[in-house]
């Protein structure tokens, strides 16, 4: 059994839906699908705000598929499923996850049954742990460093290519300023700035927020989505 | 609905196990993070198209029940969940386990119900695409970046950080030879990245949504219930 | 062992037909305007339709022993569109693959082809609606050129109209046909492209193709534990990545449409009509050459993963090996021209066949850092051999079990003239013809994946530096080229090229079925039954 490689964590949570309708005469699993079909995707992610999140997704699972010429199962309950691959202790990301996206985990999860009864981080982790389903085997293709050194790292070889190209057969002594000035700009040493924005998919978008973002970043103080 | 972030594709596959395979099943699962195993997942580490990757392993009986007013499951399998984070296409992936690592492949799956084998091709690619589930909400860190990108990018950074802290206190010639150094040895390390290429036409139609997305009014969560 | 009817398969599935003294072609493309006409108008020259029956050497010819070679060749493939107007059922349709329904134009975001390449810029021809029929002509002279052509004009001519050639390919006079030819240097034939390099060396070696057992040296698949060198290296692909009806690399057959015969022994082709910057390409070779340790010879042939003459780099790490390596092998062919005495004669054979195939006899399994070829050099990426295994010695079930499903047959030839004052706006590129089982696992996939990304060969984003679609605009410096490209050092730095334009455009194509011949009877006589 192995929830980890290294430090890097899988966590698979399988949380049963209500029967029934909700208030506004929907099924439970049709209201939550449309929940999560409105959630901003990339920086906009409730995830983008959770530190140290590698990946994450949620699915729904309305039944399991006959496989023909077989025994035919089928659920009696929907399952919204919670997948995430992220660093370090999975009591941390969870923590953090109900103080980043608690709206979303709440507008979400009282779809789910059992969770009307949370109402702090600590609750919500007594919730994941009795709808979690450990992983047999996780297999780590990349790496288990922090996500703000891996974020940092991308940061960097990026702009160390360009560096590199730009500087091609320079003599030693301008070589040299020029990559010091380089090093004072982009900091190789510092993991909180400037770097790559978290759930960011155009270069454009992975650099230009530092600005606004530069002071807040992750996990100092990330941001919820409280209020937003 | 969206199995794509960027440069990551998210799979999700939930097959039957046959009856009273469960303890193999993680017999296998534990030996593969031994030393026993490992080479034989080799294969995939090589082909380097996957962040990460798992399999789980739900009992017939013990699915989560919450609430005894909730239905209990009455099943007659135990259920394999397979996710997956790899780069590249649906296509390039499930081609790329069938030609490239049947052996572990049909290791891993061989005790499902109805799994055809991992050769020939056109069967297996059947038997995902019949129990692949979709996802509705999919994140990544980095869009931009494949696994191979994080792992050049996490090598590179020490040497960066190494040759910064001293570059201003050496003499430019010991500078010039130690940035070449620095450049010889990291050279499978150094590229850029950009935007995802288009993969595919779902990828398309993910791009498009997108581009959508951003010149309208993000759409907000339907109801914050909660607030 | 896979036995093809070469007599049932059409001939330029199993002949480059420049290599076998067809130096000249013409393309055509034809709109079916009367299912009936068509299906005449085929019955009549099915007749003459070259097919893959072997072709007795040269010299048994010349001594009278054999039937002479045509002078000229005919071949014919069909669109999706051409097939429904030719009167083949929609359910006979409906089962081949979707990317050859939707047609090049409908894959073009796949391909690439944005920017100068984009559908929009296409030649006239590949504007109006799909074209039907592809016809392909290619002659030993202009005078059986100039016949054929005739010949086949006048074919079309007596359907009154039912079947039309098209016009549109941006040529001279009525611009009915798409000109090609190999390049000729003072008067003589030379198996050069525009950019300067010998062309149509490696060509995939599969079962039952019919050449000379020792190609399966460095065109076959490569095999574990053997010698790249000779034939312990190497095993012949399965049939069925190349013709339909047979099994492939997965243990199956490929698809088939219903009736099976109206597949069997049928390919799929791909028609791309690519445009060569040739002033763009020399201008960059000669500017960044003058600081490429090695000139730009040497840049150029980074590139490519050959030197302009032809040489593997993987072989000759420099200009004067290059040299060496042709100049013994041209040795050898005029030293087995002269040879009289039969053993002697036989000797030099061996030897002319074994230099040529060394050609081609290397694997990338010992250079897997790139420090000789270039991971990004043009023909590593479109047949990696066994690099994509890493070195990880066994980590796959074969060592290029990620490349054997993804190998092209190429046809063609270059088109137009590139004299040293020529500019980017003039006529001239590679009419590139490829044949394969499956257009989406093979063509489309080494476009996508290896020719306009990188990831596979741990390279980022970084696109083919020859033909790949280099972004338009830099990110740092709009309005300049933004391509670039890793040239790996080995116990050096690695070299950069930046600012990489892009050398290559696409100017139009289509997706297309090359029937057998006895599919193209059924078609001729209209009797394509599914059920
Ligand atoms: C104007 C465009 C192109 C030029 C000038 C060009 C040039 C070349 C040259 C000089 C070679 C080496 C000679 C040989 O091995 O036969 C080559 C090989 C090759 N090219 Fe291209 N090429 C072009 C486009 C393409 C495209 C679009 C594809 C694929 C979609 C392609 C696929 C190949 C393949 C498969 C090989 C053989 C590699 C091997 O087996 O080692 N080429 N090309």
């Amino acid at each position: 059994m192995s929830d980890r490689s290294g430090q890097a964590r899988s966590l698979v949570v399988l949380s049963p839906l209500r029967s029934g309708v909700t208030a506004a005469g929907e099924s439970f699993a049709y209201s939550a699908r449309r929940l999560l079909q409105g959630l901003p995707q990339g920086t906009g992610s409730p995830f983008a705000s959770v530190p140290d999140t590698y990946m994450a997704r949620w699915y729904l699972l309305d039944d399991v598929r006959y496989q023909g010429g077989a025994r035919e199962d089928h659920l009696n309950n929907r399952y919204l499923a919670l997948l995430v691959q992220h660093y370090g202790p999975t009591d941390r990301w969870l923590d953090n996850l109900w103080q980043y996206a608690q709206s979303t985990l709440q507008a979400l999860y009282t779809h789910a049954w059992g969770f009307d009864q949370v109402r702090s981080a600590e609750g919500w982790r007594h919730y994941i742990e009795r709808c979690r389903v450990p992983t047999g085997y996780f297999f780590n293709g990349s790496n288990d460093e922090p996500l703000m050194t891996q974020l940092k790292a991308l940061y960097l070889r990026q702009q160390f290519t360009a560096f590199v190209m730009q500087h091609q057969g320079l003599p030693d002594t301008q070589l040299q300023a020029a990559f010091v000035a380089w090093a004072a700009e982009h900091q190789p040493d510092n993991l909180t700035a400037p770097t790559w924005q978290p759930g960011a998919d155009t270069l454009h978008e992975a650099t230009a927020v530092q600005a606004d973002h530069a002071p807040t970043a992750q996990p100092a103080g990330g941001r919820t989505d409280d209020g937003d | 609905m969206s199995n794509i972030a960027g440069k990551a594709y998210a799979m999700n596959v939930v097959t039957p196990l046959k009856p009273g395979q469960r303890w193999l099943a993680r017999l296998i699962h534990w030996l593969a993070g031994t030393r026993l195993l490992r080479s034989k997942l080799l294969g995939l580490r090589t082909l380097s198209l996957i962040h990460y990757a798992g399999w789980a392993i739900l009992p017939r009986r013990r699915w989560p029940r919450l609430d005894s007013a909730q239905p209990s499951e009455n099943l007659h399998y135990d259920y394999y969940l397979f996710f997956s984070n790899f780069n590249g296409s649906w296509e390039q992936y499930v081609d790329s386990f069938s030609s490239a690592i049947p052996a572990g492949l049909d290791l891993m799956w061989w005790r499902n119900v109805g799994y055809p084998g991992s050769v020939p091709r056109n069967p297996f690619h059947a038997y995902i695409e019949h129990n692949q589930f979709w996802t509705h909400h999919y994140y990544s860190a980095y869009p931009l970046a494949t696994s191979n990108d994080v792992k050049a990018a996490c090598r590179l950074r020490p040497a960066l950080c190494e040759l910064a802290s001293r570059a201003d206190r050496l003499s430019a010639q010991e500078f010039g030879q130690r940035y070449r150094t620095l450049l010889t040895e990291q050279q499978e390390h150094l590229g850029l990245v950009a935007e995802s290429p288009v993969v595919s036409l779902a990828h398309q139609a993910v791009v498009e949504r997108r581009r959508v997305e951003q010149t309208e009014p993000a759409v907000p969560p339907a109801q914050e219930s909660g607030s | 062992m896979t036995v093809i009817d070469l007599h049932d398969v059409q001939g330029n599935l199993v002949k480059p037909y420049g290599r076998y003294g067809y130096p000249l072609a013409r393309y055509g493309f034809l709109r079916i305007r009367s299912g009936d006409a068509a299906r005449h108008w085929l019955q009549a020259v099915l007749p003459h339709v070259t097919t893959g029956a072997p072709w007795p050497d040269r010299r048994a010819q010349q001594y009278g022993a054999a039937p002479p070679l045509p002078e000229a060749t005919l071949n014919l493939a069909f669109s999706a569109a051409g097939l429904k107007a030719i009167g083949v059922p929609e359910k006979s349709l409906d089962a081949l693959p979707e990317e050859f329904r939707l047609g090049m134009r409908g894959r073009c975001d796949l391909l690439g082809d944005d920017g100068p390449s984009a559908p929009e810029h296409w030649d006239p021809i590949w504007q109006g609606p799909a074209v039907h029929v592809w016809v392909s002509i290619n002659a030993r002279s202009e005078a059986a050129l100039q016949r054929q052509t005739a010949w086949l004009q006048d074919s079309l001519e007596a359907t009154d109209g039912g079947v039309e050639l098209l016009t549109g390919h941006r040529g001279p006079g009525d611009d009915c046909w798409q000109e090609a030819g190999a390049l000729t240097e003072q008067g003589r034939v030379v198996p050069r492209e525009h950019f300067g390099f010998v062309d149509g060396i490696s060509d995939p070696y599969f079962e039952g193709c019919g050449q000379p057992p020792e190609h399966v040296i460095g065109e076959g698949k490569p095999q574990r534990g053997g010698n790249p060198r000779d034939a312990s290296g190497w095993a012949p692909l399965a049939t069925g990545e190349f013709v339909l009806g047979y099994p492939d690399e997965a243990d199956e057959y490929p698809l088939s449409a219903l009736p099976q015969i109206l597949t069997r022994n049928g390919t799929f082709l791909v028609y791309r009509k690519l445009h060569q910057n040739v002033a763009s390409w020399r201008r960059y070779m000669s500017e960044m050459g003058r600081n490429f340790p090695g000139g730009a010879d040497a840049l150029a042939a980074s590139m490519a993963g050959r030197w302009p003459n032809g040489a593997p780099l993987s072989e000759c790490p420099d200009q004067a090996s290059a040299d060496a390596f042709m100049a013994e092998l041209e040795r050898l062919r005029e030293a087995r021209r002269l040879a009289t005495e039969p053993a002697e004669k036989a000797r030099l054979d061996k030897a002319y066949a074994c230099q040529q195939q060394r050609l081609k006899a290397f694997n990338y399994a010992d250079d897997l850092a790139g420090g000789r070829c270039p991971v990004g050099a043009h023909i590593r990426r479109t047949n990696p051999r066994g690099a994509l295994e890493y070195g990880q010695e066994g980590a796959f079930r074969t060592p290029a079990a990620l490349t054997d499903r993804r190998r092209l047959l190429r046809r063609g030839l270059p088109y137009g003239s590139s004299p040293p004052e020529t500019t980017d706006a003039d006529e001239h590129g590679i009419i590139l013809m490829v044949l394969n089982a499956s257009i989406k696992r093979q063509f489309e996939f080494v476009q996508q994946k290896w020719i306009n990304y990188g990831n596979d060969f741990r390279l980022g984003n970084e696109r083919d530096p020859l033909v790949g679609n280099q972004p338009l605009d830099d990110a740092e410096v709009p309005g300049q080229p933004g391509g670039h490209y890793k040239i790996p050092g080995g116990a050096q730095p690695p070299w950069f090229c930046a600012r990489l334009p892009r050398f290559v455009e696409t100017r139009g194509g289509d997706y297309f079925f090359l029937p057998s011949l006895s599919a193209l009877h059924m078609l001729a006589a209209g009797n394509v039954d599914p059920t």
